[in-house]
């Protein structure tokens, strides 16, 4: 079922007059049983996969609990040394368990999302001994929401294990958590406790709330339909055969493409995050403006940013607090003098494994892998050169606070995401790699004025919706920048004004939306990770 | 103003609520009708490909009706039938029509129209058996070889697709497990939604229409569809079907027998004719990938049986008809030239034949299909 069908308005229409007429202390049941009912319909029996991750993280859940609940109760009564040793060996129980649950659950993922290509790189090696290719490509359908519940999955159980959550001892508070149907198919990755202390409040029906909610869905519609939908056909016809135009229309796919993907996962975002607060459940954000960011650092904490987090949480810290890298740490510091280098090396180290992660958790390729270290190596080099860049800066006597500066940072970085984004949208490396070369070796600019953009029934007319969306996506966003919140300010407006935002925006929806006839409807590329 | 300032806040709020709603269905309304194309386009006459052209033309002013699957839109031209005749002609057709839904269109038709004549096109009456040829094999050698000989022909499919019907899409029924069958009958729900809602109100339809919007469109909005094209889908791609006659030498087998249950619906169709005092006529299209002499004799027998007048174009091909200039995919179904011979065949038919007199129309009713034609004519020399 997706997001964008009327089945789903429906569906969304049942669930919300059940949720609001039972009980309020059994609202998250109603939550459940639509989002089971949501998954269900949407992979079948593959919910089985689902089940027994839940199932997993619930028992693990439930023995480290145990772990802790019997250290607790014994502390008391041992000794100091023999508190110690028992605390040592509770943590390595606890230990052992969240590994075998981790594992487990990432098993799930790998069999079913990285199997094909872990197959064919096991498949090369053993080609190289001259062994032939023993693994199997298998043609696996993989489960909507793989990858957002493992990850959700793999985070309950490290703050369970870290004390930072309780473990849960409803099974099905836990389920739905997992499988909650406004994030299950692009995310966000929210966190157990604030998601699930929201499923447990009561929540009575809000007219405000609602209709807050339902603007924010339909601004996330628009997005999707008016903006990414109409340049998502415009790219997939120059991505298809690139080398067919000019490193002028090239560049501009990739500007389109990078317009399109935010506004496509923004979006989705705002769809989920508007549907969401409809229930009364507030979802974390995974965007904030992000083309406003002065740095790659800046744009990841702005961009997908509960995977950041996720990242920085599960990887980045268990990298850099773990007793090797401490030993590194130290013996880096006695060797190298330059405190320049002594920050940068370890940070550098454990940065690699967070970038990899991202890289490979985007999809199974090679690809996807060289766009995660494509940003890797970019923020380090970055850093290594931040001593240089702030001499250069002082030499020409330009301060970093001025505004013009401020505007290089912006077109610096977007320029940068932009090639990101071309790498992350061409076939294979070496179609990024033509593209990118025929933009300095083939421009010829005269192909974006001959009529040469107008592929696939696109018309001029079309262009000029893709640039009006363009504006109103800038302003609102540059508003939201500078502290303006958009919806409370409307909200104040007389009805009459209010009114016509909304049916404007409705409208310009159903009408501009790039949907039917000569448009091909297309999914979430989000949903494809 | 006061009273609803002093009424419960919740009130307030639903009121407001209701109000909205409203006023989006009035704006919805109001749109849809300023989003009808005003002209023919390519779409023209086809609801989703599913075509009502004859609720379209002033009541009771329709001779003929042409009912069938898409090769019935695709190989007649009632605007070219109304120029060689002046027989006044629709079509009411769907990508995979089903036998069983044609006393349904019968009944809608009369609600607006009361033809002298209903033309069925008989591959409706064998959908769901129409076998698929491979590419590039006679149909002699896939029937020695027995090449894929049930399911639906693929390029039929394709027509489907186009529709969002897809009844071919969902494959073989009795390989769905539950989940594929919840999920495709959601998506019919979906279609049959959107279908109903673009039938009556079509802005959704018809929303990328605002590129040719003009400010006379938003104060005359057109009440209802008119269709130059009465329901014939035009195509004017060439994809030439290279073995001749061959597939009228196929038995069909068990493919190209009618079961008791179709038998009972056509029996249906049947008796409602009779009954509204409307000569039903049996009618083939060339169509060398779903056709064969076994289906032929079969509708022959049933002609036989009603005493129907049939016309089997697989068997005597239409003067001028070529296999390699006149089909769009390789002989599933006709382009635009293939469509004229037919056309023209036919009006020959059911002037000398079955002696249909037109109906006596108004000027402005002749003017209107006179316009109809030259404007067909016009958009297809674009």
């Amino acid at each position: 079922m997706s997001y964008t069908s009327i089945t789903f308005i429906c569906f969304l229409l049942v669930t919300g007059i059940a949720y609001f007429l039972v009980p309020r202390r059994v609202q998250w049941g109603v939550l459940l049983a639509a989002s089971l009912g949501f998954y269900v319909l949407s992979c079948g029996a593959r919910t089985l996969l689902l089940i027994a991750a839940c199932g997993i993280l619930y028992g693990a859940g439930l023995l480290i609990g145990r772990l802790a609940d019997g250290f607790a109760a014994r502390k008391k009564e041992l000794a100091k040394e023999d508190r110690k040793a028992l605390k040592k060996a509770v943590i390595r129980q606890k230990k052992v368990v969240v590994f075998c649950a981790v594992l487990l659950v990432l098993l799930m993922l790998l069999g079913t999302k990285y199997f094909n290509f872990f197959g064919a790189i096991g498949n090369d090696i053993s080609a190289f001994f001259g062994m032939g290719a023993p693994i199997p490509v298998l043609k696996i359908l993989m489960p909507l929401g793989i990858s957002y519940y493992t990850l959700m999955g793999i985070s309950y159980i490290v703050d369970v294990y870290r004390g930072t959550a309780k473990p849960e001892k409803n099974p099905l508070m836990l389920l739905l958590y997992l499988c909650y149907f406004p994030h299950i198919i692009e995310g966000p990755f929210d966190r157990y406790t604030r998601l699930t202390s929201q499923f447990r409040t009561p929540h009575p029906f809000d007219y405000d709330r609602m209709a807050n909610g339902g603007i924010r869905l339909i601004w996330g519609l628009f997005k999707k339909f008016v903006i990414a939908d109409r340049a998502g056909l415009i790219v997939n016809t120059i991505f298809a055969d690139p080398g067919s135009y000019g490193g002028s229309v090239q560049f501009a796919a990739i500007l389109l493409y990078t317009f399109q993907i935010y506004a496509e996962f923004s979006g989705c975002m705002d769809m989920v995050c508007g549907v969401s607060q409809m229930f009364g459940v507030d979802i974390a954000e995974n965007f904030k403006r992000p083309f406003f960011a002065v740095s790659i650092n800046d744009f990841w904490r702005r961009w997908h940013i509960t995977l950041g987090e996720w990242l920085k949480d599960y990887i980045f810290y268990p990298v850099s607090l773990s007793s090797h890298f401490q030993k590194l740490n130290e013996r880096l510091r006695r060797r190298i003098k330059s405190e320049h280098l002594t920050t940068l090396l370890p940070s550098a180290y454990a940065l690699f494994f967070v970038w990899f992660a991202n890289g490979m958790w985007h999809g199974a390729s090679g690809k996807y892998i060289f766009y995660g270290l494509y940003y890797y190596a970019l923020m380090m080099l970055g850093q290594a050169l931040r001593p240089l860049s702030a001499k250069i800066l002082a030499r020409l006597y330009i301060p970093r606070e001025s505004r013009g500066y401020h505007a290089f940072e912006i077109l610096r970085t977007g320029l940068i995401v932009c090639f990101g984004m071309m790498i992350f949208r061409a076939e294979t490396l070496q179609q990024a790699w033509s593209m990118f070369q025929s933009i300095f070796t083939r421009f010829e600019a005269s192909q974006l004025f001959d009529g040469t953009l107008l592929v696939s029934g696109i018309h001029a007319s079309d262009y000029v919706i893709l640039l009006a969306a363009f504006c109103l996506l800038f302003v609102i966003s540059l508003l939201q920048e500078r502290g303006v919140a958009i919806r409370k300010n409307l909200a104040r407006q007389v009805l009459p004004v209010r009114w016509s935002v909304y049916f404007g925006l409705l409208f310009a929806f159903i009408i501009f939306g790039a949907y039917g006839g000569d448009f091909t409807n297309t999914a979430f590329i989000y949903g494809e990770f | 103003m006061n009273r609803l300032q002093s009424l419960d806040p919740r009130i307030r709020k639903l009121m407001r609520a209701i109000c909205f709603c409203l006023l989006f269905v009035i704006l919805f309304v109001f749109l849809s009708g300023a989003f009808i194309p005003r002209t023919g386009t390519t779409e023209d006459g086809m609801e989703s490909r599913i075509s009502k052209a004859y609720r379209g033309e002033p009541r009771d002013s329709i001779d003929t009706v042409f009912i069938g699957n898409s090769d019935i839109y695709r190989a007649i031209s009632p605007v070219d039938l109304f120029h060689q005749t002046g027989i006044t002609s629709a079509i009411a057709g769907r990508p995979n029509k089903q036998l069983s839904e044609v006393p349904g269109d019968i009944r809608d038709i009369l609600r607006y129209q009361n033809p002298k004549t209903i033309v069925l096109e008989t591959d409706c009456m064998f959908s769901g058996t129409n076998p698929g040829f491979k590419k590039g094999i006679s149909p002699l050698e896939a029937e020695a070889a027995k090449v894929d000989v049930t399911g639906q022909a693929p390029s039929k499919a394709t027509d489907a697709d186009v529709a969002g019907q897809a009844p071919s899409k969902a494959t073989n029924a009795s390989q769905q497990n539950i989940f594929d069958k919840c999920k495709a009958l959601l998506q019919e729900g979906d279609s049959a939604f959107l279908a109903a809602l673009n039938y009556k109100f079509p802005l959704v339809k018809y929303h990328d229409n605002w590129k040719h919007l003009k400010l006379t469109t938003f104060l005359q909005p057109r009440e209802k569809y008119h269709f130059s094209n009465k329901g014939m889908a035009y195509a004017n791609t060439v994809k030439a079907y290279p073995f001749g006659n061959e597939y009228m030498q196929l038995s069909g087998g068990k493919h190209a027998m009618l079961s008791e249950e179709k038998l009972d619906q056509f029996q249906k169709i049947y008796d409602l004719c009779d009954r509204n005092g409307i000569r039903l006529v049996l009618l083939t299209v060339p169509s060398a990938n779903t056709w064969n002499k076994g289906k032929s004799d079969t509708v022959k027998q049933l002609a036989k049986k009603y005493d129907l007048t049939y016309y089997d174009y697989n068997r005597q091909l239409p003067a001028g008809f070529d296999w390699a200039t006149d089909s769009k995919d390789g002989g599933n179904h006709l382009n635009y030239a293939g469509a004229s011979a037919v056309t023209k065949d036919l009006a020959k038919k059911l002037t000398d034949d079955l002696t249909m007199n037109p109906t006596s129309l108004t000027k402005e009713q002749k003017q209107q299909w006179k316009k109809d034609y030259e404007h067909f004519h016009k958009s297809i020399v674009k």
